[in-house]
This record gives structure tokens, C-alpha cells and sequence, in this order.
């Protein structure tokens, strides 16, 4: 069930894909072929596809059935509130950036975690911010425990720019995730813990291979 | 930064351990840049079973975790049921890293709300194998074709239900594994034969003894030399990880590796170069002696 080789976080290709109910479907097929680009001899094709596509949107609109727009309403205004707690986070480590260098940032960023931990309590009631929660907590771990003399401006700025994702974008997709996740550890932020290793000197060879099942 | 087996050049294919993963993913900013500093400007390749045996020593531990932590309801009581049990994990290398970890879940704020600690958990969970696939892009093929160095979570809204499915299938896998470990033994056996390589002999255990990492891994060889077993077990892949990657690279490829009591005499006895890389401690010394040096 957990192999997702063409749309999983893996790069990989999978010997055996399993087609699971949950999986990803490929990449857009539809858009591949309406974003086609005509021959220039044919430049018609591109109109045509191009008021399908509107006309489309249209339909789907007009067609919805009463328990859709329900759901598209729920969805704008999780979206409106999920706005609101990105704003929220946003100053708060706006405030963190203008004290940047002082002995106030400490609180400032402590200020920041307890506003992001709240945030959990908020972004739980929204099954459909489920990404931009991903974000909160993505921000959460690389702030971590690491030592606030240690974080440089750049870097608050990137947490900064990860967190207005949650402003600015009208829907908070994985993809964001994927590209904060990607941009926070190429601007030098680890987004977990830093693991030490023991030896194998201590370990006992004292087990035994398991029986034939 | 590095002590080489053989001479390698700058440019060379590299082909990583297990380690090196662990170095360039979660380390010491020391160690990641001892491994740049090895792999100069040659290429890493990574093969799936390093990726499957990162799954099933980290990843699946972690997931472990996280259900001990909700099933308790208490991450408190998670976190000692699970350390109790770190001395018989395999690889035991990765024991010391769980206990980074979960002391690093218990720094966040509101770290005993289970909630958001299992949140927490839950991403990091996922976030790993995404970095693992971004930051090693070239993949070494793997000869035992391990079924779990190809799993992954789908590229969709986190659910706690990605984590169940990808563990029952981890679990499927270890039930009846279905890969080339067979195969892969019984050529590595009749390579090494023809080539006039012992690789685990009374002479090469005395000959090592120093390394005790390689004198365990003799230790499961000869039981997998004698084992009856017809069909793979992933019991075997658990315990003798260090030989397979050690034999695994394609002629050509130095391997990269932090793990001093393992590779250096595998990588002598088959041949092959080796880059490792230094101790956390040594390469703290080092830094330490440098700035000494500059000071003065």
C-alpha cells in the first residue's frame, strides 16, 4: 500500500506499483494535453482549448450540488482563517526580525513558539489547511531547540517567507509544503534533530536466525 | 579529512554507506562537510538498500515511536517504554540517535500535549525519506533489489494513516520478503571463490581483531554461510548490512563510510577503495587545533 512510485516522496521507480484508492493521480493528464502547444500552423487549437477550459470552470460551477458549494464555502473560510493565523505567526516573527540582534529577541522568539504551538489547536479544526499545518510544524521543528544567538537574519527571514505562504496563497497545497521543506534546508535550517551515534563494540552476538514461517 | 584505502581521485563515483546518510541528513555540521570534503568534486551515488536499511533503522523506529506515544497517551511514558527497549534494536549503531531524537521532541514547546507531539513526529516521519530522495539524487543500483528501499508516502496532505500503511506494508515485506537476497549470496559466494578472496576466515578474524564491527559481521557470515534457509529473511539483511554495501558497489566506486570498525578491513580484504570519514571527536580536535593554530 506504501508504494508510490510515479507521485510518492520517493524519486524512485518502484518494481511493483500498487495502484491504492488514496494514491495520487499521475500529474495532471487533462492540463498536459490543453496546454499542448499547437503547431503554428494551428493556432486555433490553442483558442478552442483555452474556452473549453472556461467554459468548463462554468459548468462546474453552475452543476455544483448543494452539499459542494457547502463544502467550497467551509473551504473558503478555513482558508480566511487559516489566513488570519499566518498573519498571526508572521508578525510574530516580524517582531523578531526588527529586534534582531538584541537581548529582546529571545523573548520574541519565545513568544513565536508558543504562538505556533497555539496554532496546532486551530489548524486541527481545518482538515482542509492540512498543508499549511505541515508548514506550522515544519517551522516549529527547525526552530527546535536551537540556540536563538545562533540563527541568523537570513535565516529568520526564510521562516519568515515560509510562513507567508500562509497569507498569500489562496490555497496551501502540498506542493507548498515540498518547496518550503526544500528551501528551508537549502537556506541552512535542519528541520529535525541532530542525531548522535554510538559504536557496535557494546552489542552481544547472541541471537539467533528466526525459523522457516 | 579523510583516510583513503587506496588513492581516489577528486572526480571519483562515490557509493555511500549507511552512515554517510545519517552524517549528510542529521549530523554534526563537521561530519556532513567531512563528507563533502571526500567526495570532493566526484559524484555520491546511494543505493536502495542503504535507503531501505536507513528505513528500517530509522524510519521505522521513529514510527514505532509515535504509536508507543498514542497508545500510552503519554509521551513521557512513550519515551521510557521506547528507550527501554533501545539495547535490542538493530543495527545498534542507531540506538544513541533515538535518544537525540526524542530528547529534541521533548525541547519543542508543549512537548507533553501527545497531540502535537505525535504531529510532530508524524511529519518528521515523512520529511525524512522527502530529504533523503532530494539530497541523493544518484542511486547505485541495488543487486538484492530490497522491496523496502522503494517505499514511500504518497505526495499528498499528511494523514496519520500514511504512517500505518506504509509500516503494514514494511511488515508485509518482512513476512515474505521478495527480493534477490538469494541470488545475491550465492553469486557473491561464487565471486569471491573465483577471485581467491577469503573474507571471513579464522586468519582475517585474528588478522582484524582490533575491528570489532568486522569481527561481528564474521560472526553472522559463517551463520548465513550455514543456514538452511532457501528463501530471503530480512533477519539476515538486519545484521549484515556493513558486508552487503561493502560487496554491493560496481568495480570503480570508492566507498564512502564513517563506520571504522567495518569497513576499513572489508574494504581491504575485497579491494576496493575506501574514503572514511573521521570521528565526530577527531574532527572536533582538528577544528579545535586549527583554531589554535591561527590564534597563536
Amino acid at each position: 500500500m506504501a508504494r508510490f512510485p510515479e507521485t510518492g516522496t520517493s524519486i524512485l521507480s518502484a518494481t511493483k506499483p500498487v495502484q491504492a484508492k488514496w494514491t495520487n493521480p499521475l500529474p495532471d493528464q487533462t492540463r498536459e494535453v490543453e496546454d499542448h502547444m499547437p503547431s503554428v500552423d494551428d493556432q486555433t487549437v490553442a483558442r478552442v482549448n483555452l474556452r473549453e477550459r472556461g467554459d468548463r470552470q462554468i459548468k462546474d460551477h453552475y452543476d455544483a450540488p448543494a452539499e459542494t458549494s457547502n463544502e467550497t464555502g467551509m473551504a473558503l473560510a478555513a482558508a480566511e482563517k487559516r489566513r488570519e493565523i499566518a498573519a498571526r505567526l508572521a508578525k510574530a516573527i516580524g517582531q523578531a526580525l526588527s529586534n534582531f540582534g538584541a537581548v529582546k529577541m529571545a523573548a520574541d522568539l519565545a513568544l513565536l513558539k508558543r504562538e505556533l504551538s497555539q496554532a496546532h489547536d486551530l489548524l486541527r479544526t481545518l482538515p482542509t489547511e492540512g498543508d499549511f499545518f505541515s508548514i506550522v510544524v515544519l517551522v516549529e521543528s527547525a526552530l527546535g531547540n536551537r540556540p536563538w544567538r545562533e540563527i541568523s537574519r537570513q535565516e529568520l527571514q526564510a521562516l519568515k517567507a515560509t510562513l507567508d505562504i500562509g497569507v498569500k496563497e489562496a490555497k496551501v497545497t502540498f506542493d507548498e509544503y515540498n518547496r518550503a521543506l526544500r528551501t528551508l534546508n537549502a537556506s541552512g535550517w535542519k528541520t529535525g534533530p541532530t542525531l548522535e551515534f554510538g559504536n557496535v563494540e557494546d552489542a552481544p552476538d547472541d541471537d539467533e536466525e528466526p525459523a522457516d514461517q | 579529512m579523510t583516510t583513503k584505502n587506496q588513492p581516489t581521485s577528486s572526480t571519483d563515483t562515490h557509493y555511500a554507506d549507511t552512515t554517510v546518510v545519517y552524517y549528510r541528513l542529521h549530523s554534526h555540521s563537521l561530519l556532513k562537510e567531512a563528507v563533502t570534503t571526500a567526495v570532493g568534486k566526484g559524484t555520491l551515488a546511494v543505493s536502495n538498500f542503504v535507503r531501505g536499511e536507513y528505513i528500517r533503522g530509522y524510519v521505522i523506529g521513529l514510527m514505532e515511536l509515535y504509536f508507543v506515544i498514542k497508545e500510552e497517551q503519554s509521551v513521557e511514558n512513550g519515551i521510557h517504554l521506547f528507550n527501554g527497549e533501545m539495547g535490542t534494536r538493530h543495527p545498534r549503531k542507531v540506538a544513541n540517535a533515538f535518544q537525540s531524537a526524542t530528547s529534541w521532541l521533548g525541547s519543542l514547546e508543549d512537548a507533553m500535549d501527545v497531540e502535537k507531539t505525535l504531529r510532530r513526529l508524524g511529519e518528521h516521519i515523512r520529511a525524512t525519506l522527502i530529504l533523503f530522495d532530494m539530497t541523493f539524487i544518484r542511486r547505485a543500483r541495488d543487486p538484492l533489489n530490497c522491496a523496502i528501499g522503494v517505499l514511500s508516502f504518497p505526495s499528498v496532505t499528511y494523514q496519520e494513516n500514511h504512517l500505518l500503511d506504509f509500516y503494514e506494508e514494511y511488515q508485509r515485506i518482512r513476512d515474505d520478503p521478495d527480493c534477490d537476497q538469494c541470488e545475491f549470496r550465492r553469486k557473491q559466494q561464487a565471486k569471491l571463490s573465483e577471485a581467491g578472496i577469503d573474507l571471513y576466515s579464522q586468519i582475517q578474524q585474528q588478522k582484524y581483531e582490533h575491528c570489532k564491527g568486522y569481527v561481528q559481521q564474521i560472526n553472522w557470515i559463517e551463520k548465513a554461510v550455514r543456514s538452511p534457509k532457501s528463501k530471503p529473511t530480512c533477519w539476515y539483511c538486519d545484521r549484515l548490512g556493513d558486508t552487503i554495501i561493502a560487496l554491493s558497489p560496481p568495480d570503480g566506486l570508492t566507498i564512502v563510510s564513517g563506520d571504522s570498525q567495518s569497513f576499513p578491513p572489508l574494504a581491504d580484504i575485497l579491494g576496493k577503495p575506501l574514503a572514511l570519514i573521521p570521528s565526530l571527536n577527531t574532527l572536533k580536535a582538528q577544528r579545535d587545533q586549527t583554531t589554535e593554530h591561527l590564534g597563536s
